[in-house]
């Protein structure tokens, strides 16, 4: 039986404890050897974790729950009814979290909150680290590896107080892809709009991601802008995907039509 | 045979007037009312009369002192103050904590749940003290809200165990950071106990669970520089 190669989407199930971590559990014990790259934790990084730890902050600035309210929808990337409806929810409970406490510290409240989103990034963070039966391969030296902690005003700060990779070190995930031409040839092809779903053909990050492989194949690593590093997204799991595994990913709709183009397969847990 | 305790940062005597300094007054060992572990090491004079009739003397340093954090951090963990005082709590707490275990093998489960009560209380009063470090806080308001809700019919022994564990380990490293206390609230949560804060679950589901979310936009939360459109 093949192998698994975990994305972003599976690492983050498993770590913070979601509603599809038992499917994938299974999925990961019939399919072994099971590997994640490095590359999802940077992602997860740049993504989730910043994101909560954003929150944290802006709930630990905000005087109130609607100003606390009004940042987060401010930092939401997209506006979809359902996001909002559950923002909406959680404004009634953040409320909750500003009043008065009638037995003691007003602030006392809005701290519990702060110091249980803290322990639940920080948490998150180290358990994508050490998932069980996982191995974290292909390590990348421009990766800013390191621990969530709290800074002196009591916010929380990325490893080194960044969420980024370390801006002295070229695009390690970039130099891997680069050294199979061929795949970065196919793959490009594979995101050109007439070769894909029409559902999915004008997708904005499949645009990006098709710029990105472009840039990177005429530049190569060395001047490939680290901006886009996160352009490569799904790219980088079909093209360093190993021989004799299937990229495991609940978002197989992006996935595919890069692992068809490497002869790769891909699969939801 | 007789006992005399010298704090450990006074030179040890060394003629009868410094003998009769150090004798007076004498402290009393192993003072259970004393929070033991807010106090210095301590040495131990011991005389005996040997077969000769002459005296025997000797400097036993006490094993029973302060924990090494408190050793480390005396200014921040003085009886008179908060850390200190949470301290003392938390201490207490694992009193309770080895009680309710005791109370789970007889078993005495009406023990078990007034043990948990009290280290509910305990971990209550302890918490307004611990904001010298967050990360603390944590550990003790998720032990308060999961002695709280615990359920005498769904605890275990092992559950019991991770609690006395967690306890202990705050006891002993009170500076833990955040790193060292999502590890430990993971321990107590894999062991059975509820201590999540409902608002932050809310909270962490509407910023990062994506069930239910348009594939649209759990791409845009992992990529967002693509919302920019291609030229």
């Amino acid at each position: 039986m093949a192998g698994s190669f975990l994305d972003t989407t599976v690492v983050v199930d498993i770590a913070d404890n979601g509603s599809g971590k038992a499917k994938a559990a299974s999925y990961i014990a019939a399919h072994q050897p099971a590997e994640a790259p490095y590359y999802a934790l940077r992602e997860l990084l740049a993504g989730h974790v910043q994101n909560l730890c954003d929150a944290h902050n802006v709930i630990a600035a905000a005087e109130n729950h609607a100003e606390a309210l009004l940042a987060l929808l401010r930092r939401s990337p997209a506006e979809g009814r359902k996001r909002e409806a559950k923002l909406q929810a959680v404004a009634t409970s953040l409320r909750s979290a500003f009043e008065a406490n009638p037995s003691g510290d007003r602030s006392q409240l809005k701290r519990e909150l702060l110091q249980s989103l803290a322990l639940r990034v920080a948490g998150l963070w180290r358990r994508a680290h050490t998932l069980n039966t996982v191995g974290l391969v292909q390590f990348l030296d421009c990766f800013n590896d390191g621990k969530i902690s709290y800074g002196p005003a009591g916010e929380l700060r990325g490893p080194r107080d960044s969420f980024n990779c370390i801006k002295s070190e070229r695009c390690a995930a970039a130099a891997y892809l680069y050294d199979n031409k061929s795949d970065l040839t196919k793959m490009i092809d594979a995101l050109h709009p007439s070769n894909l779903d029409p559902s999915v053909a004008h997708k904005p990050e499949n645009q990006q991601r098709r710029k990105a492989l472009k840039e990177l194949l005429s530049k190569g690593p060395k001047d490939f802008g680290k901006g886009r590093c996160r352009a490569l997204g799904d790219a980088y799991f079909a093209a360093m995907c190993p021989p004799g595994s299937d990229v495991l990913t609940t978002n197989t709709q992006d996935h595919l039509p890069l692992c068809v183009a490497l002869a790769k397969r891909a699969f939801p847990p | 045979m007789t006992a005399t305790i010298i704090p450990w940062n006074k030179t040890l005597p060394t003629g009868p007037a410094d003998v009769a300094r150090a004798t007076q007054p004498p402290v009393s060992v192993n003072n259970a009312t004393t929070p033991m572990a807010l106090e210095p090491p301590r040495l131990r004079r011991s005389s005996t009369f040997n077969s000769t009739n002459a005296v025997d003397e000797a400097i036993i340093r006490e094993q029973s002192g302060p924990s090494p954090i408190t050793r480390i951090y005396p200014h921040v963990f003085d009886e008179d103050l908060g850390p200190g005082q949470a301290y003392v709590h938390i201490q207490n707490a694992v009193r309770d904590g080895e009680l309710a275990i005791e109370a789970f093998g007889e078993p005495d489960l009406d023990a078990v749940t007034t043990h948990l009560g009290q280290i509910a209380a305990a971990m209550r009063t302890a918490y307004p003290l611990t904001d010298f470090n967050d990360s603390l806080g944590g550990v003790v308001a998720f032990i308060r809200r999961a002695t709280l809700v615990a359920s005498i019919g769904e605890l275990s022994r092992s559950a019991l165990n991770a609690l006395v564990y967690a306890l202990r380990s705050i006891a002993s490293n009170p500076m833990l950071d955040l790193e060292e206390a999502s590890d430990l609230v993971d321990k107590l949560a894999n062991e059975g106990w509820h201590g999540e804060h409902k608002v932050a679950d809310e909270l962490v589901a509407a910023l990062i669970d994506q069930s239910g979310l348009d594939e649209q936009i759990r791409q845009a939360l992992l990529f967002p520089e693509s919302q920019v459109a291609e030229d």
